[in-house]
């Protein structure tokens, strides 16, 4: 996975050591380096990071946490701001599959115009490969990218009855988002 | 009257020779089927069917079974570990073993990678083994190998069927490459392989033989050593 340097210097007060000397400490402490690349003022690590790992240092707060680890150097505070709640009917949700599935939230937002994202939030995406799609689905490839959790955004509007989690049924057919 | 001798290939070589210096420190050669059933190959390695460890390699599975189990080209020759323990699971006993043998690989092909190439494995197994005595087996076997003033380390790393895992670097004209995998065997293999984890230990490591015959001889690409071209096989 590609690693933005610039990224990973928010989460810590301190300048954090040069690309080179972290990658350094990356291949002999946590996983194999793929590579290293300087790109518009940035530094992209590839990390091969393999399914021991994957769990959690898919997401530059994962790798962060390992730096602070290695370096002991004082990590920002990251807290993030609470949104303004409005009260009102929460996502329905069925659950089929407690056992495949442990927990599933889900979060209803209003006011919302799907356009295109602001340049940080693309620029942060596009340096580390990904391409910059529309607000909603970069912010949730952002959030993926930076605290290591999938999320999927669906247009409220769009979903009848239950947001049902199952397995699929036999020679079940689904559309795709790609149209197939 | 044709008066050329033939001779063995360099590969063939090159294994003899392996194991004549894991011999010197008593590790006895021990072989297995390149036909490989799906539980040897990988689920008594911990490598079960849903998880991502099987992605880490291309398999060739062959169209029929072997009873009950799926068949392939084995990826790896580790099934052979859990052979061999097997084979002595009702008297187990401390042992050294060193298995070569060919393996498959559904991979692009190019001046490192072949489809088909040469593993050399180890295994040692007793009460008590540490990282410690992997590494000196390893320092030992490339000093002998390839010269002695080479260099070698540990890298973290992560193969299914050992805990800690490592890769295994060598230098060779200034840069570090990886030459092979190893660490302490994963209790589940022990287990699957009819040992007791809580009272055996090992350590295991392996890696392709071809690469080493690159470094060794200044080869730049392993398509060579299979292309059958005299002009090469004749050097050795």
């Amino acid at each position: 996975m590609k690693f933005s340097y610039n990224w990973l210097q928010t989460y810590f007060k301190s300048r954090l050591p040069n690309p080179d000397a972290l990658a350094e400490l990356f291949a002999s402490h946590i996983c194999e380096v793929e590579g290293i690349e300087s790109r518009g003022g940035d530094h992209i690590i590839d990390l091969k990071i393999l399914p021991d790992k994957a769990h959690y240092l898919l997401c530059h707060r994962g790798l962060a946490q390992e730096i602070k680890t290695l370096t002991n150097l004082e990590m920002n505070n990251m807290a993030h701001r609470a949104l303004p709640e409005k009260g009102g009917a929460l996502p329905n949700i069925l659950n089929e599959n407690t056992h495949l599935c442990r927990r599933y939230m889900a979060r209803e937002m209003d006011g919302l115009k799907v356009g295109e994202s602001p340049r940080w939030l693309r620029e942060r995406l596009e340096v580390i490969g990904q391409k910059g799609i529309n607000l909603v689905v970069d912010a949730a490839n952002y959030v993926m990218f930076d605290i290591g959790q999938p999320l999927h955004v669906f247009d409220a509007d769009k979903i009848q009855g239950s947001l049902t989690i199952r397995l699929a049924k036999p020679q079940e057919e689904i559309v795709l988002l790609t149209g197939q | 009257m044709n008066k050329v001798k033939g001779h063995l290939h360099i590969i063939t070589q090159a294994i003899r020779q392996a194991c004549l210096i894991f011999d010197k420190i008593g590790f006895s050669v021990v072989q297995g089927p390149e036909l490989e059933t799906e539980f040897y190959n990988f689920d008594a390695l911990n490598i079960p069917s849903d998880h991502p460890a099987r992605d880490m390699q291309d398999t060739f599975w062959i169209d029929s079974n072997q009873g009950n189990s799926r068949t392939l080209l084995r990826t790896h020759t580790s099934s052979v570990q859990v052979r061999f323990m097997e084979s002595i699971k009702d008297s187990p006993r401390a042992f050294k073993i060193i298995i070569p043998g060919k393996v498959y690989r559904n991979e692009a092909t190019d001046a490192t990678h072949e489809a088909q190439f040469y593993q050399l494995e180890g295994l040692y197994v007793n009460k008590a083994v540490s990282m410690a005595e992997l590494k000196g087996v390893l320092a030992y076997f490339f000093t002998e190998f390839l010269g002695s003033d080479t260099e070698m380390r540990f890298r973290p790393s992560y193969f299914p069927f050992v805990e800690p895992g490592v890769e295994v670097d060598v230098k060779w004209k200034n840069h570090w490459l990886e030459v092979f995998g190893a660490g302490l065997v994963h209790p589940k293999v022990m287990e699957a392989s009819g040992f007791n984890s809580t009272q055996w230990k090992g350590f295991a490591f392996g890696g392709g033989i071809e690469r080493l015959i690159l470094l060794r001889y200044g080869i730049d690409d392993v398509r060579h050593l299979y292309s059958g071209d005299l002009r090469l096989i004749n050097q050795f």
